[in-house]
């Protein structure tokens, strides 16, 4: 079994076992009752004048044909009155010829805060200065996209020094593969962003010096054994539960990427750890135990958003504390 | 925190204050619309776009000065009109697709009919010959026919190979593309074939996923080769630019999500490439454009009378692509279709929501005018005034299987992409659990077919979606709606029209494949020609028996396309040999009168 297999093997395990307990927070009763960050409005639009509105009237009169076809009414018409919420209830009825009412249901998290997108940053990485967004959806997309942004850096950076450090061109090629991966989820994420109303903030990136070959293995194993396991974790978690078919689709590329870098990593991690003398492995493992525990400790390390698939807080600490079982801690470790 | 309301006040007053409060229908309606084909529309010199609706097989003309439709002409049911031209008179003259025949129109201001003349089984491209002041008509039986632009009957007809596409005047040269190859034939005013050319391959970046490439290879490409051509059009300048697709040849991964993304990400690119005739002993050259267009199914494009810009449809993703037409100078080096320089934009990309565009041309003055089917609508974009949307008569279009089977899906790729108007892209492709696979045709009784894939492992088209089109393609899971409507739009979708050119040879040939010693007909069956039983025909395993409804149109041929020719299939290292009917026996003539059955069919 390659260590890609093998990899994606456990990840899926840890997701599955996670999944019925995420099934049950998508309901909108369990997302009320449940989540004290989220306010739940209902709100109607009357419309009578959609004759002379193209894109509005093709919506309506495809929802009137096939009640299945409202949805994308609902979500239209919220995201003309500046609401980037995905409608989780979408009810319409017609009056006559001209006339409908589209009543709907969404979740707003009210704390955008603890955004938990794990990747793999580069060393000198800023942190984001502007960007703009009006729903903690479209806040999440937007620092997502801006992470994405910021791994093109840390894989160019890393094809770089490995390449100098005389690493096998297997190893070059893929980071450099990883870099195009990063350029189409950085793309991807924007797009997403700003479907949710947000703009990401532009990346910055400090230059950094030549660095020894156990402070690669060191800022490998944090970034990439640990942090990007995390988000290959968490993208697959996404491609399953998201309730935007727009993002579940998208995650579901990124979380087979992320899959990649992440073995990546891992396999870097294994072809380092010979080369080091037992006190820098030691260093690395010490790494690798702190910055999983930062995660497993974090106060919030992810919120709910149900349009995004994002794992609740209870979710989120399940799923991490079997990621961290698995493949974190000495005896389940990799390296 | 706020709870969810009750139902609101607004609906409460709504259902007591008016007579009839109605909900939305429970299930889906009948099927509409046919498979998007594109390019039907053109803009007269008088400024009209003259529309041809092949989903309500109508002609409509609208006066873009001032907006109004100023005629609409009802064809018969079924004639699904499809390419528009005009001519040095101002007559138009309409391929009907399915009726088999070119209509002529006197003008934009009347649409009074000239003439119906019939033509061939699928008329397609449609081309006006100042010089001789005739239309030439590409067929997708193979038929290039010459008539006068006046009326009157056919010049000339030649027969060339099938599935022609377009077809484009070229000083004396008449340029014919072939839409599935992607070929271009160059003859010359005589009729006689000067040269063959398909746009060359090119190198993307490989899927590295599960396969690693071969030690020491520093960086993986695949080939990414030309297929799909949706449309050709002349630049002006004696060459032709060609809107196709290319299959970059990653493994498919049938067990992962989004298995059928690549190392680039998708497995169909849109493309571009040049056609230059060559005049005298100089033969066609055809040269590779660096990717501008990104998205799927680029079904229609056209070049500003200014030359600037390039527009081309983009129906996967429902928009319209401003291209710069000096990029079409740059040469394809990237390694991803979607490395495209941001510099080769003209302007945004406009997306209308207005559901799929098929259609756009520019008007005299330099406007694009794009056709929606389904509202219907044409948009009308001017660089300094930007759109104005003219709905046109009609009732709204829905079909939630139609609307599937062209969106765009998670990895860059429509159901049409492979199987471009319902039928399929004439490619192998390589599949991580199967091997080699030809794509397979929908067209032609799809219901009457199950179990679906080479495999029969699909046991029905709700099984094939969830697996193929919401998990390899990542098109998310299909709703209720979508399961019920996509069989039966599909089912409407008939196979392509079978060729006689000799009927006693037919007749000779049904005899054959009739005959009990060779038992073709025990397999090959009924009114679909097929039994659906998996059957091993010495192939290498059973093998679903395929339908032979529109075979002829279907080279390659046999699962793994190993057969180029339809008489290649009889050579047993290719086509199972006597497992495969009884066929040893048979003489060189006696397989060319069973070919020329099958090409029939």
């Amino acid at each position: 079994m390659s260590r890609l297999t093998e990899l994606r093997s456990i990840l899926q395990h840890i997701v599955l076992a996670s999944l019925p307990l995420a099934a049950g927070c998508t309901a909108i009763d369990d997302l009320v009752d449940d989540d004290p960050c989220s306010d739940t409005f209902n709100r109607t639009f009357e419309l009578d004048s959609f004759q002379d509105d193209g894109p509005l009237r093709l919506r309506v009169e495809s929802c009137r044909m096939d009640a299945a076809a409202c949805q994308e009414l609902c979500q239209f018409v919220m995201q003309r009155a500046s609401i980037s919420n995905y409608p989780e209830q979408c009810t319409v009825e017609f009056s006559g010829e001209a006339s409908a009412t589209v009543d709907v249901v969404y979740t707003v998290q009210t704390n955008a805060n603890g955004c938990a997108v794990e990747g793999r940053r580069p060393a000198g990485l800023c942190s984001p200065v502007g960007g703009d967004a009006r729903s903690a959806a479209g806040a999440w997309l937007a620092h997502a996209a801006w992470l994405e942004a910021a791994s093109i850096y840390a894989f160019v950076h890393l094809a770089q020094e490995l390449e100098r450090f005389g690493a096998p061109t297997s190893l070059v090629r893929r980071s450099i593969a990883s870099a195009n991966d990063e350029i189409r989820h950085a793309t991807t994420m924007i797009q997403l962003a700003r479907r949710y109303g947000a703009t990401p903030p532009p990346v910055t990136v400090d230059p950094v010096g030549e660095r020894s070959l156990v402070e690669l293995a060191v800022e490998n194993m944090a970034e990439g054994c640990v942090r990007e396991t995390w988000g290959a974790v968490l993208a697959m978690f996404q491609a399953r539960t998201a309730l935007d078919p727009v993002v579940r689709a998208a995650y579901a590329v990124i979380a087979r990427d992320e899959l990649r870098h992440a073995a990546l990593a891992w396999d870097i991690d294994r072809w380092i750890a010979p080369q080091l003398s037992d006190e820098q492995r030691a260093l690395v493992a010490a790494t690798r135990e702190r910055v999983a525990r930062e995660l497993l400790d974090s106060s919030d390390p992810s919120i709910a958003i149900a349009a995004l698939g994002l794992p609740s807080s209870t979710d989120a600490r399940a799923l991490l504390a079997h990621t961290y079982d698995s493949l974190w801690t000495h005896s389940g470790g990799r390296s | 925190m706020n709870r969810i309301k009750p139902a609101t006040l607004a609906l409460l007053l709504a259902g007591a204050c008016s007579e009839t409060v109605e909900k939305p229908a429970e299930n889906p309606p009948p099927p509409w619309g046919t498979p998007v084909s594109g390019g039907t529309m053109t803009v007269t010199r008088s400024n009209h776009a003259v529309i041809a609706d092949p989903d309500r097989d109508r002609i409509l003309s609208v006066d873009l000065s001032t907006g109004a439709v100023v005629e609409e002409l009802e064809l018969t049911a079924g004639d699904e009109p499809g390419r528009v031209i005009e001519d040095g008179a101002g007559r138009l003259h309409v391929a009907l697709r399915r009726g088999g025949s070119m209509v002529t129109l006197k003008d934009a201001a009347s649409l009074d009919m000239l003439s119906n003349r019939p033509v061939c089984a699928e008329p397609r491209g449609l081309a006006w010959d100042a010089a001789t002041d005739a239309v030439h008509v590409a067929c997708t039986t193979g038929e290039l026919v010459s008539l006068p632009a006046s009326g009157g009957t056919e010049l000339r007809r030649l027969q060339l190979d099938r599935d022609l596409r377009d077809v484009v005047v070229s000083g004396s040269q008449l340029v014919v593309t072939r839409f599935r190859s992607s070929e271009t034939i160059v003859l010359d005013r005589a009729g006689v074939v000067q040269s063959r050319v398909r746009p060359p391959d090119v190198e993307r970046m490989a899927d590295f996923g599960d396969v690693p490439p071969p030690p020491g290879d520093e960086l993986s490409t695949v080939p990414s080769v030309a297929a799909v051509a949706w449309r050709a059009m002349p630049l002006g300048d004696g060459r032709v630019v060609v809107a196709h697709q290319r299959q970059i040849q990653n493994v498919l991964k049938t067990k992962q999500p989004g298995g059928y993304g690549g190392g680039c990400g998708k497995p169909v690119e849109s493309s571009f490439s040049i056609v230059t005739p060559g005049t005298g002993t100089n033969t066609a050259t055809v040269q590779t454009v660096t990717p501008l267009a990104t998205g799927s199914l680029p079904v229609d494009a056209a070049l500003s009378p200014q030359g600037d810009i390039l527009a081309v449809v983009l129906a996967g993703g429902q928009e319209i692509q401003l291209l710069r037409a000096s990029a079409l100078a740059k040469p394809d080096d990237k390694r991803c279709p979607d490395d495209k320089d941001p510099q080769d934009d003209a302007a945004p990309s406009l997306r209308m929501q207005l559901g799929t565009p098929t259609s756009l041309a520019w008007t005299p003055n330099g406007e694009l005018a794009i056709f929606y089917p389904e509202l219907p609508a044409l948009v009308v974009w001017s660089r300094t005034a930007g759109t104005r949307t003219l709905t046109l008569p009609g009732q709204v279009g829905y079909d939630a299987g139609r609307a599937l089977f062209h969106g765009e899906t998670g990895v860059g790729v429509s159901c049409a992409s492979c199987h471009p108007e319902g039928r399929d892209d004439g490619l192998v492709w390589n599949f991580d659990a199967f091997g080699a696979r030809r794509t397979q045709s929908l067209a032609g009784g799809i219901l009457r077919r199950a179990p679906y894939h080479w495999g029969g492992d699909m046991a029905d088209l709700g099984t094939l979606m969830d697996d193929v089109f919401a998990n390899r393609m990542l098109g998310g899971t299909l709703d209720r709606s979508q399961r019920m409507s996509l069989g039966p739009w599909l089912d409407r979708i008939p196979a392509p029209a079978g060729h006689v050119v000799d009927a006693a040879a037919v007749a000779r040939g049904a005899a054959i494949f009739t005959a009990q010693d060779t038992e073709c007909a025990s397999c090959h069956q009924g009114e679909l020609f097929t039994s659906n039983q998996l059957v091993d025909v010495g192939t290498g395993g059973p093998i679903k028996v395929p339908s032979l409804l529109g075979v002829g149109y279907r080279a390659p041929f046999m699962h793994t396309g190993c057969a180029t020719t339809l008489a290649a299939r009889f050579d047993p290292a290719c086509g199972g040999g006597e497992l495969h009917g009884k066929t040893a026996h048979l003489t060189a003539a006696q397989i060319a009168d069973l070919v020329a059955y099958l090409e029939s069919l």
